[in-house]
């Protein structure tokens, strides 16, 4: 412990402990603590009363739908973000006219809050009003103006390609990461040896491309199984709570309800789950690497 | 100028030991060579006069003071990095001046001070460039001239020569030198590169895993090896040696080699019969013999560098290396026979890796 | 026809469906905002209106007190962009210069931290605040902000931080330069590129943030945009959609601009520490 105290290395990284400790930490271990217990409106712990959150949580229909639309979407978005964003990566690195201002293009969602971009989706899309129809319709897709946002499975599945597009830049950047780590002239010994340009693809970019892909992989899981905005805000889990997904359920109980502990029960759960996964990719990635 | 003493210095990282009791001193203005092989602790024991290193036992003394709990910026040497490690953002001018500019010293004095320096190296039209405008060698100049500004007590160079090619390195080796006859500098000079050593040493340490082997003027550890690390290291091309036992006909000692080859032994030892020991000779001391009477050996390889010819050739069951002034007709797959120049043999003892000494 | 340009016109045809997806809700921000009201909810839509109307803006300003939403944005994004630094800056000096151990524990606790999102604590988070008091108040979101950024700022700036020579820093040291001399004149300088780029993309991820806000804050004149102009966009009928994208332009087109500027540094930054 003093040789802790002594290197000024400690000190130095002493606030950066400290901090999450307070915010992530702490409330980790709260929400655990708050789902066995009646807590008020305003967050005060009552009484104990052992798992009965949890089971009002699971015998609620909305949430056991909510908890397969989740799966759902977090399959939809990261497995369309995934297949979208290798080829976009893959043209990137290529040098063409214009390479800089098609990288800027697929930045720009990035730059703008998820809420927002939300809500000009949301105008977008509208009913009666919205650019798209107007589009559709000048190009005779459309005969009327279609209500797009008015059924939960239309409006789920608009949903879900916003939260591709919003996820897209992230991704790429990770791709491009590690597209620019590979030297160069690895390609250029494989076409001496004879490898054709689709060999010199899978032998080559796409096994070295792998744990870059991988961790795209993951974190996309995490933060689009996590992702509260895009749904709050383009219909708030309606209509008729037909595209609710775990957190955005959690949220209108804890908050709107008042029901806070069933919302730290919902969010045990969403925590256990996204536990087993990670030790589930772990366990995965260890036993590849022997 | 000061001298600088190490004594008794120990060097643990964790619990890991690098450098053992190391002892010796520099003179006040004598030009010391550490060298070594990779991770010998050269640089470890340099860093540690410079003060970047912490003692783990043991001191250090520059000009008299023990130095072991000061800072590097009072102990009064000055450092040339293996990368130069210039101020990327600084002109040549705030580099060499940044030491002067720390002291509050008033600009023209700060000036005329760079501009000497810069004049002194040849490096006054780049005052105003960034180091990632210049070559490598006009960038360890300009380390130089950070260095020299101090006027320190010592300076320290850690492998500078490392990142030059072949015809840079020659050339900055002598100015190097040229500059320290002039300022007279006590200087401690760090590489793995035994030629630098030779040819720039006043005298040289020869290091291996953290132990010193021997120290002495170039010529001493050349002619003088105390045992068959700093023999093999010293001396390019590197001495031969094999085994071979001690063997007596006529009342001669001579060796018999694992193939029952003779060598001739020099005068002045005393050794048993059936003495195992290592026959070392340099290449230069094995002469082409056209008498008929000398050692039979077979040409693998021969490389004419211009001024001498090297050869290599398969003696039994041994590689040998003969350094020759003249250009021999040879090609390889000829037979040719050798004999040793024995003043120049030396044998050593292969349990201790000692050199014996002639009584 | 070079083979660049026929690769270029097949990349470009390949990507326009993605990039006039990407580009279309910029479009349709664009043209709402400086549409005439009566066009938008006109029987026919059109793309353009008939003039600009700027007036929207300052309607829109007006009408939602925007300039409380502007203050409360700048007031949170750069007190968590400082206090981001404050606390990052050393940390990530720290892993880039020292030996400790623990080191990979450390990492492995930023990482976690990076994963785990404010939403699954927000519960516990919110308890959390209210004990300290920090409920409906703007320097709770400063903190919270700086907490989840800080494995994001460490990660870059020890990334940078790693690519300044010690040496550099030991030759200064050794021309008679304080520890904290050498941080000033030498280490500090070299690094002022990371510390910008960091800044910028912790400002933006503050600036952006929507759910702690919506979570915390109560008092409306204290919303900083995301959350201003969602409230803005609720409701079914009578919504001042041209409000509602100038609104949204203002708050998001700045902010757009920089981060496309500097969008090349997020990825060598991104990929000097990714590779793991």
């Amino acid at each position: 412990m003093r040789t802790y105290l002594r290197n000024p290395a400690f000190w130095l990284i002493l606030p950066s402990l400290l901090l999450p400790l307070l915010i992530i930490a702490y409330p980790i271990f709260d929400v655990f603590r708050a789902s066995t217990h009646y807590v008020t409106r305003l967050g005060m712990i009552k009484g104990f009363i052992g798992l009965e959150n949890f089971i009002d949580l699971f015998q609620d229909p909305i949430f056991i739908e909510s908890l397969i639309r989740t799966i759902w979407w977090t399959i939809f978005v990261v497995g369309g973000t995934q297949l979208i964003a290798i080829p976009v990566a893959l043209i990137l690195s290529e040098d063409f006219w214009g390479r800089g201002v098609v990288r800027v293009i697929i930045m720009l969602p990035w730059a703008m809050s998820l809420a927002m971009s939300a809500i000009v989706w949301k105008w977008t899309f509208n009913g009666q009003f919205g650019m798209l129809n107007y589009l559709l319709e000048n190009f005779g897709i459309l005969d009327k103006p279609f209500v797009w946002l008015a059924l939960a499975e239309n409006a789920f599945m608009i949903e879900i390609f916003v939260g591709i597009i919003v996820s897209i830049p992230f991704t790429v950047t990770i791709l491009l990461g590690g597209l620019s780590s590979i030297p160069r002239d690895i390609y250029e010994a494989a076409e001496v040896d004879g490898a054709t340009g689709l060999q010199r693809f899978t032998r080559l970019t796409l096994p070295l491309l792998k744990p870059f892909i991988n961790i795209a992989l993951v974190l996309n899981i995490i933060y689009v199984f996590n992702s509260f905005p895009i749904i709050w805000v383009m219909t708030r889990g309606g209509p008729n709570n037909g595209t609710h997904i775990l957190i955005t359920y959690i949220y209108q109980r804890a908050f709107e309800f008042g029901k806070i502990g069933q919302g730290a029960a919902g969010s045990v759960v969403m925590l256990i789950i996204l536990l087993t996964f990670s030790i589930v990719y772990l366990t995965i990635m260890r036993e590849k690497k022997s | 100028m000061a001298a600088i003493t190490i004594n008794n210095v120990n060097k643990f990282f964790g619990s890991t030991q690098v450098l053992y009791n190391n002892t010796f001193e520099i003179g006040d203005g004598e030009f010391v060579v550490l060298v070594g092989p990779s991770g010998c602790g050269k640089t470890t024991l340099l860093r540690m006069i410079a003060g970047l290193e912490t003692i783990s036992s043991g001191e250090i003394q520059i000009g008299g003071k023990v130095v072991n709990d000061l800072r590097p910026r009072d102990r009064g040497i000055a450092m040339v990095f293996q990368s130069y490690a210039l101020y990327p953002h600084l002109s040549v001018y705030d580099n060499i001046g940044f030491s002067q500019s720390l002291k509050k010293i008033d600009k023209p004095t700060i000036q005329s001070k760079v501009e000497k320096v810069a004049d002194t190296l040849n490096i006054r039209n780049f005052l105003q460039r960034r180091p990632r405008q210049l070559s490598g060698g006009q960038r360890q100049r300009v380390a130089m001239g950070r260095a020299i500004i101090r006027d320190p007590k010592a300076f320290l160079f850690d492998e500078p020569l490392s990142n030059l090619d072949a015809a840079l390195r020659l050339q900055m080796r002598t100015e190097i030198k040229a500059l320290h006859l002039r300022l007279k500098s006590t200087s401690v000079y760090v590489t793995h590169d035994q030629i630098e050593a030779m040819t720039m040493a006043d005298r040289i340490v020869v290091m291996r895993e953290g132990k010193i082997e021997q120290i002495g003027p170039p010529l001493e550890l050349y002619d003088e090896p105390v045992n068959t690390f700093v023999a093999k290291f010293i001396g390019s091309p590197p001495i031969n040696y094999f085994e071979g036992v001690i063997d007596k006909k006529n009342d001669q000692i001579r060796l018999k080699t694992v193939d029952g080859i003779i060598f001739p032994i020099p005068p002045g030892y005393e050794l048993e019969t059936g003495l195992r020991v290592i026959y070392g000779i340099r290449p230069q001391f094995l002469l082409l013999d056209s008498s008929g009477q000398g050692i039979d050996a077979t040409v693998k390889v021969i490389e004419p560098t211009g001024a001498e010819t090297l050869i290599f050739a398969q003696m039994g069951s041994e590689e040998i290396c003969l350094q020759l002034m003249q250009r021999p007709s040879l090609k390889p797959g000829d037979t040719f026979r050798f004999t040793p120049d024995i003043q120049h043999a030396h044998l050593f003892d292969p349990q201790t890796q000692q050199r014996i000494k002639a009584e | 026809m070079t083979a660049r340009t026929k690769r270029s016109i097949i990349f470009w045809a390949v990507l326009s469906p993605l990039l006039i997806t990407i580009l279309l809700p910029y479009a349709v921000m664009v043209t709402t905002a400086v549409k005439p009201r009566e066009e938008i909810f006109a029987a026919e839509v059109t793309w353009f209106g008939s003039e600009i109307r700027w007036e929207n803006f300052v309607e829109m300003w007006v009408e939602n007190n925007y300039g409380s939403a502007i203050y409360s944005s700048l007031y949170v994004s750069i007190g968590s962009t400082l206090l981001t630094l404050l606390i990052a800056i050393p940390a990530s000096y720290a892993l880039s210069r020292f030996q400790f151990r623990g080191k990979g524990v450390y990492r492995q606790f930023l990482l976690i931290t990076q994963m785990i999102s404010p939403i699954v604590l927000i519960v516990g988070l919110f308890r959390v605040l209210v004990t300290l008091n920090l409920v409906n108040n703007l320097n709770g979101l400063i903190i919270s902000n700086s907490a989840f950024s800080l494995a994001f700022a460490i990660w870059m700036l020890q990334s940078y931080f790693s690519t300044i020579p010690i040496e550099v820093e030991e030759a200064s040291w050794i021309d008679g330069a304080t520890r904290f001399q050498s941080l000033k004149k030498i280490f500090l300088p070299l690094a002022v590129p990371s510390l910008v780029v960091t800044s910028v993309f912790t400002f933006i991820n503050s600036w952006n943030e929507f759910l702690l806000s919506m979570t915390l804050l109560v008092t409306e004149s204290k919303y900083p945009l995301p959350l201003k102009i969602s409230i803005m966009a609720q409701g079914m009928y009578n919504l001042e959609w041209h409000h509602v994208m100038a609104a949204t332009f203002l708050a998001t087109i700045p902010v757009a601009i920089v981060f496309a500027w500097l969008q090349n540094h997020l990825v060598r930054g991104l990929s000097l520490g990714a590779v793991k």
